[in-house]
C-alpha cells in the first residue's frame, strides 16, 4: 500500500491532534459545556483531559509491547474480525466528525463573513478544499498545520488580553456553579471531546517510535487542555453563565467586543482566516483518516479515489439537518458513540494483553 | 489473436472506468550521515599503508638493483653509471623515511603535516590523497622526464583554472625538456634547476606539503623531483583579475563585488580563490549529446552529505538531452518542475556559492552559464540576501523580517483589499471605508477588474522594461508608472486607493530578493484575488491554507522545503532571524552534514582573554 505516510515527529503528531481537536472551540462547544457546568465550565476540560489520557496511556502501554498500529495490535490481540469491527468503528466516528464539522463551518460562514451565499456552495467548497490536501497526503497537512498554529495561539491571547477590562471574576463564583458530582459526570462525558487523539495510535506506523507516539499524545492533550480551560475560564469570566451558554459562536462573540479605539476594533473579521484554515484542516484530517481506513479495511492499493466520492457524499449529508442547532444536536448524539470507543477500546485491549500475557507465561 | 472492435471498447471503458493505482517513483529523502571517524594509529588501515610505503620502497630497490646488474653485466658508459649513482643516491634518502618510527606516522593517513618525500611515487601518492584525485579533477598532475645527466622523473602539480597555462609551456616545461646538458650529479637538483633552468623570477624551494598545498591553491605551480626531499615552487598565477564584472542582479552595499563570467574554468578559479582548501573537489560531468556542455560539481569532501552529493550527480548524468545551454539545467534537475516556486538557488555571486559550500551544499556551475546552481535550498534560502551578514546582526535581521513581510503582502494584499471591499467592509474603521467609497464613487468597475487592470499594466511595463533596458527601459517605467497611473486615476477609471494598493504590492514584490520567487507570488496573486472576489476571506483562508500545504509537501533534493521550521530542525539562528554570527556554530541540520559543527561555542576567544595577555603569534 502507498498511502502510510513517511515518518512524523512530535511536531507533526501534535500539530495533527492539535488541529482535529482544537477546532472545536471555533464552534459552540464553550456554550455546551458552560450549559452543564455553569461557572464551574473552565475545570471540565482537565478533568475530561484527565479520564482520556489514563485511556490512552492505557491503549499506548498495550502497544508498547505488540508491533504495528492500533488496528494491527488488536488484530493480534483480539483477532482479524475484531480489527475490522474497530475500523468500521472508526471510520464512522472520524466521518461523522468531518460532515458535522463541514456543516457547522458551513453555518459559521453563512452567520459571520458570507450572508448572501448559498450553503451547498460552501459546503462544496470547503469539501473541494479538504480533498485537494488531503490528496497531497496527511505528512504535509501536519506540517502546515504546525507552521499555523503559533499564530493562532499568539491570536488568541493577544485577543484576551485586549478584553482583560471585560473580565468579571464574579461571573465565575463556584456557589454559582454545580457539584461535584455533576462536574465529574460532565468531565467524564466531554471525554469525548479528545476522540480526535486515536489518530496518533491510528497512524502510528507512520511515526519516528512508540516514544514519539507516548510524547505526541502527552503534549498534545496537555497543550489542547491548557488552552481550553483558559478559554473557557476567559469567556465565562467575560460574558457569565447566562449569556455565555446562549451563544452559538463564542469565540466569533469574544472578538467582536475588541473595541481599543475608532481604529482598532471588529478584529473579528481577521480571525475568519484562522477560523477557516483550522476549519478546512480538521476536515481535510477526518477525511483522510475515514479514506485512510477504508482503505486498510478492504486492502486497497491506495486512498486518493476515494477522496473525491467520500467528499461528495459528505456535502450530502452535511445538508440533512435542518439548521446548526440540529447540527449542534446531532454533535452531541455523536458525542456518546466516541465515549464507546474512548472507554471501552482501550480497556478491551488492555485486558486482552494482560491474559495474552498471563496465556504465554503458563505456556512458558 | 488481435483484439476485435467489441473487446476493445469494453477494454476502453474498463480503462476509463476503474482506477488504477500510479507508479508511483520513490522519491529521494536525504538521510543523516555519520561522519567517518579518523583512523588511529592501532587501526588496520594505517597498517596496510605502512606495508603499502614498504613494499613500493622494495619494489624500487630490486628495480634499481636489477639495472646496476644489466648495466655493470655490459659495457657500462660514464653516463650510466651516473645514473646508477643517482638511483642509489635517491634510495639512501628515502631509506630514512622508512624508519619505523616515521614511517608508522606518515603512513598513517596522508596529512599535509607530513614532510616532501625523496620518492616522487610516495609524493603522488600523497598529492593524491591530499587533493582527493581522481574526483578532483581541477588539479592536474603531469608527470615527466628532466633530460638532464643523468634523467631524472618529475612532475609538475597545479591548479589548471588558477595557472597562466602559457606559463607552464613557456617558462617551466619548454626549460625543462631542454636541460639536456646539466649534470644533475654536481649538487642539490632542485638548486640547479631554479638557478639554471628555470628563468622565472619567483620561485621557492620547500620542504613540507602544507607549503604545497597553499602554493597550489594561490594559483602556483609545483616541481617535484625523484631523489629530491623537496619541491620548488613556481609563480604562476594567472585567474582572472579585471575581467570580472560586478553582479549585475544580487547587487550588495558591502562585501563582495564580484560576479560569475560566461566561463566555466575562471568561475571555478573564483570560487577557488575563496575556499582555499583542497577539500574543495570540483567534478566535472558532460552534458547534451550535441551541445557537450561541462557542468562542474563543486563541494566540501569533509562536509557535503555524501548521499545528497550521489543524488545530485545521478540527476545530472542521467539527463538525455541533445543541447543544453545556460539556465536549462535547473528544470532538468529539479525535484517539482510544475511547481513555478524556485527548489535551487540560482546566483552569480562567488561569495554566496562558497558560504553555502561551508555549510554543506552543493554548488553546480555550467560552462557558458554566470549562474551558479546551490542545492539543496529552503523556502527561507529564497529570502535571504548575501548583505545579511556584511550587515549588523539588528541590520540584518530587520531587512530579512521586511523581505518575508513583502513576500506574504506581494502575495495576499490585492485579495484581503478585495476580499474587505467586497464582503467585508465592517472590518475597516467607519473613516477609512468613507475615504475609500467616496474614492470609488466615480469607478465604474469592481475592484476586482480595477485591480486586474493595474496588475496586468504593470506586468506589461516590468516586461518590456526588461527586455529595453538602459535607457528605454527607465522611460517605459516613468511613461507606464507614472504617466499611466496619473491618466487612468483623472479619467476616473481606476480609484487611488487600487493605485496606491498595487503600487505597494509591486514595490514588495520587487523586495524579494529571488527574481523567480517574485515571478511564482506574482502568478498566485491572480488566482488568490478572484477566490477573494468568489468568497471573501474565506476564500483568502483557504487558498493561503492550500498554498502552505503545497509548500510543506515540497523538496528540493530530498529536504523538505519549509524546513528547519516544518518539520523543525535545528536552524542555527539563520532562518527568519539572523543570529549574530559569532553564535552560529552548527551547520544546517537538514543537510546531514559530515561534520556538524563549524566553529567553537566561543569563536571570539579575545573576549575572555585580557587585552594585555598576549595572544598574537
Amino acid at each position: 500500500m502507498n498511502y502510510n505516510p513517511g515518518k512524523m515527529g512530535v511536531a507533526e503528531g501534535t500539530s495533527l491532534v492539535l488541529t482535529t481537536n482544537f477546532v472545536i472551540i471555533f464552534v459552540s462547544v464553550w456554550s455546551l459545556i458552560i450549559e452543564q457546568a455553569a461557572t464551574s465550565a473552565w475545570l471540565i476540560p482537565p478533568i475530561a483531559a484527565l479520564a482520556f489520557a489514563v485511556m490512552l496511556m492505557l491503549l499506548l502501554s498495550v502497544m508498547k509491547h505488540i508491533p504495528g498500529d492500533l488496528l494491527e495490535v488488536t488484530a493480534s490481540l483480539l483477532g482479524n474480525q475484531a480489527a475490522k469491527l474497530f475500523t468500521v468503528y472508526f471510520i464512522i466516528t472520524f466521518y461523522v466528525y468531518g460532515i458535522l464539522l463541514l456543516r457547522q463551518f458551513s453555518e459559521n460562514t453563512l452567520i459571520t463573513a458570507i450572508p448572501t451565499i448559498d450553503i451547498t456552495t460552501i459546503c462544496a467548497w470547503f469539501a473541494l478544499i479538504a480533498v485537494v490536501v488531503s490528496y497531497i497526503g496527511i505528512e504535509p497537512i501536519a506540517r502546515a498545520a504546525y507552521i499555523i498554529i503559533p499564530f493562532l495561539i499568539i491570536g488568541i491571547f493577544l485577543l484576551l488580553l485586549l478584553l482583560h477590562d471585560r473580565f468579571n471574576l464574579y461571573n465565575l463564583a463556584p456557589w454559582l456553579g454545580v457539584d461535584i458530582s455533576v462536574l465529574l459526570t460532565t468531565g467524564m462525558k466531554e471525554a469525548s471531546l479528545y476522540h480526535s487523539f486515536f489518530l496518533i495510535p491510528l497512524l502510528a506506523a507512520s511515526f519516528q517510535n512508540r516514544r514519539t507516539l507516548r510524547i505526541t499524545a502527552l503534549l498534545g492533550i496537555a497543550l489542547s487542555t491548557l488552552i481550553r480551560t483558559i478559554t473557557i475560564f476567559a469567556y465565562t469570566g467575560i460574558f457569565g453563565v447566562a449569556v455565555g451558554k446562549e451563544k452559538i459562536l463564542p469565540f466569533f462573540e469574544l472578538s467582536r467586543l475588541v473595541f481599543i479605539s475608532r481604529f482598532i476594533q471588529r478584529v473579528e473579521t481577521f480571525f475568519i482566516i484562522f477560523w477557516a484554515i483550522f476549519g478546512l484542516a480538521a476536515i481535510a484530517i477526518s477525511l483522510y483518516m475515514t479514506a485512510y481506513l477504508l482503505a486498510r479495511l478492504f486492502n486497497l492499493p491506495s486512498l486518493r479515489p476515494l477522496l473525491l466520492p467520500l467528499a461528495l457524499v459528505a456535502v450530502q449529508l452535511s445538508l440533512l439537518p435542518a439548521d446548526v442547532a440540529t447540527t449542534i444536536e446531532y454533535s452531541q448524539l455523536a458525542q456518546h458513540f466516541e465515549l464507546f470507543g474512548i472507554f471501552a477500546i482501550p480497556a478491551i485491549l488492555f485486558i486482552a494483553n494482560l491474559l495474552k500475557g498471563n496465556e504465554k507465561s503458563h505456556v512458558q | 489473436m488481435a483484439d476485435n472492435s467489441f473487446v476493445k471498447i469494453v477494454k476502453f471503458i474498463k480503462n476509463l472506468l476503474i482506477y488504477k493505482v500510479p507508479v508511483t517513483r520513490h522519491p529521494f529523502v536525504l538521510e543523516e550521515t555519520k561522519p567517518p571517524k579518523p583512523a588511529s594509529p592501532s587501526e588496520p588501515i594505517s597498517s596496510l599503508n605502512e606495508l603499502k610505503t614498504t613494499v613500493r620502497f622494495a619494489y624500487r630497490v630490486e628495480k634499481a638493483l636489477r639495472q646496476t646488474q644489466t648495466i655493470l653485466s655490459t659495457n657500462p658508459t660514464p653516463d650510466k653509471i651516473k645514473a646508477i649513482q643517482k638511483e642509489l643516491q635517491s634510495l639512501e634518502l628515502q631509506i630514512k623515511e622508512t624508519s619505523p618510527i616515521l614511517l608508522s606516522y606518515t603512513a598513517r593517513e596522508k596529512t599535509a603535516d607530513n614532510g616532501i618525500s625523496a620518492s616522487l611515487e610516495e609524493n603522488i601518492t600523497t598529492i593524491t590523497k591530499l587533493f582527493e584525485l581522481p574526483d578532483n579533477n581541477d588539479f592536474i598532475i603531469r608527470q615527466l622526464f628532466i633530460p638532464m645527466k643523468p634523467a631524472l622523473k618529475a612532475a609538475l602539480l597545479f591548479s589548471k583554472t588558477l595557472v597562466d597555462k602559457k606559463d607552464i609551456n613557456s617558462t617551466i616545461l619548454s626549460p625543462l625538456f631542454n636541460a639536456k646538458n646539466i649534470d644533475s650529479l654536481t649538487g642539490d637538483v632542485l638548486t640547479i634547476l631554479t638557478t639554471q633552468v628555470l628563468p622565472i623570477n619567483q620561485v621557492k624551494t620547500v620542504r613540507d606539503f602544507n607549503s604545497v598545498l597553499k602554493a597550489v591553491q594561490a594559483g602556483d605551480t609545483v616541481l617535484f623531483v625523484d631523489g629530491s626531499a623537496g619541491a620548488v615552487l613556481i609563480e604562476t598565477k594567472g585567474f582572472e583579475h579585471r575581467g570580472i564584472s560586478i553582479p549585475r542582479i544580487e547587487q550588495t552595499i558591502r562585501g563582495n563585488q564580484s560576479s560569475f563570467t560566461d566561463t566555466l574554468l575562471i568561475n571555478i578559479s573564483m570560487v577557488r580563490l575563496s575556499l582555499r582548501t583542497p577539500d574543495l573537489v570540483v567534478d566535472t560531468i558532460t552534458i547534451g549529446t550535441r551541445s557537450q556542455t561541462d557542468c562542474a560539481v563543486l563541494y566540501l569532501k569533509s562536509v557535503a552529505n555524501p548521499s545528497l552529493l550521489q543524488e545530485v550527480k545521478r540527476r545530472i548524468s542521467e539527463i538525455k538531452t541533445d543541447y543544453l545551454g545556460a539556465g536549462m539545467l535547473e528544470q532538468f534537475i529539479e525535484d517539482h518542475p510544475s511547481i513555478p516556486l524556485p527548489q535551487i538557488l540560482s546566483t552569480e555571486r562567488p561569495d554566496r556559492v562558497t558560504s553555502h559550500l561551508a555549510e554543506g551544499r552543493i554548488a553546480i556551475l555550467v560552462d557558458g552559464d554566470p549562474f551558479a546552481l546551490i542545492a539543496p535550498i529552503s523556502f527561507f534560502t529564497l529570502f535571504h540576501s548575501p548583505e545579511d551578514f556584511t550587515l549588523k546582526m539588528p541590520a540584518g535581521l530587520f531587512n530579512r523580517v521586511l523581505r518575508l513581510l513583502s513576500g506574504f503582502l506581494s502575495m495576499v494584499f490585492p485579495a484581503i483589499y478585495i476580499a474587505i471591499t467586497y464582503f467585508h467592509l465592517e472590518a475597516l474603521p467607519t473613516d477609512l471605508v468613507l475615504a475609500i467609497a467616496g474614492a470609488r464613487e466615480r469607478i465604474p468597475f469592481p475592484s476586482l477588474i480595477e485591480i486586474a487592470f493595474m496588475e496586468i499594466s504593470l506586468e506589461f511595463i516590468r516586461e518590456a522594461g526588461l527586455r529595453k533596458p538602459g535607457l528605454l527601459g527607465e522611460t517605459l517605467g516613468i511613461v507606464g508608472g507614472i504617466i499611466l497611473g496619473q491618466a487612468v486615476v483623472s479619467a476616473n477609471l481606476i480609484s487611488p486607493i487600487t493605485v496606491v494598493i498595487v503600487a505597494i504590492t509591486a514595490i514588495a514584490s520587487f523586495a524579494i530578493p529571488d527574481f523567480r520567487v517574485g515571478m511564482a507570488i506574482r502568478q498566485v496573486r491572480f488566482l488568490f484575488e478572484i477566490i477573494a472576489a468568489m468568497l471573501g476571506l474565506i476564500g483568502v483562508g483557504s487558498a493561503i491554507f492550500v498554498y502552505i500545504v503545497v509548500l510543506c509537501s515540497m523538496k528540493s533534493f530530498g529536504v523538505p522545503y519549509m524546513s528547519p521550521i516544518s518539520p523543525r530542525t535545528s536552524s542555527g539562528l539563520d532562518v527568519i532571524a539572523r543570529g549574530p554570527i559569532y553564535r552560529q556554530e552548527k551547520r544546517p541540520d537538514e543537510l546531514g552534514p559530515l561534520a556538524a559543527k563549524r566553529q567553537p561555542s566561543i569563536s571570539r576567544k579575545w573576549s575572555l582573554k585580557h587585552p594585555k595577555e598576549d595572544g598574537t603569534r
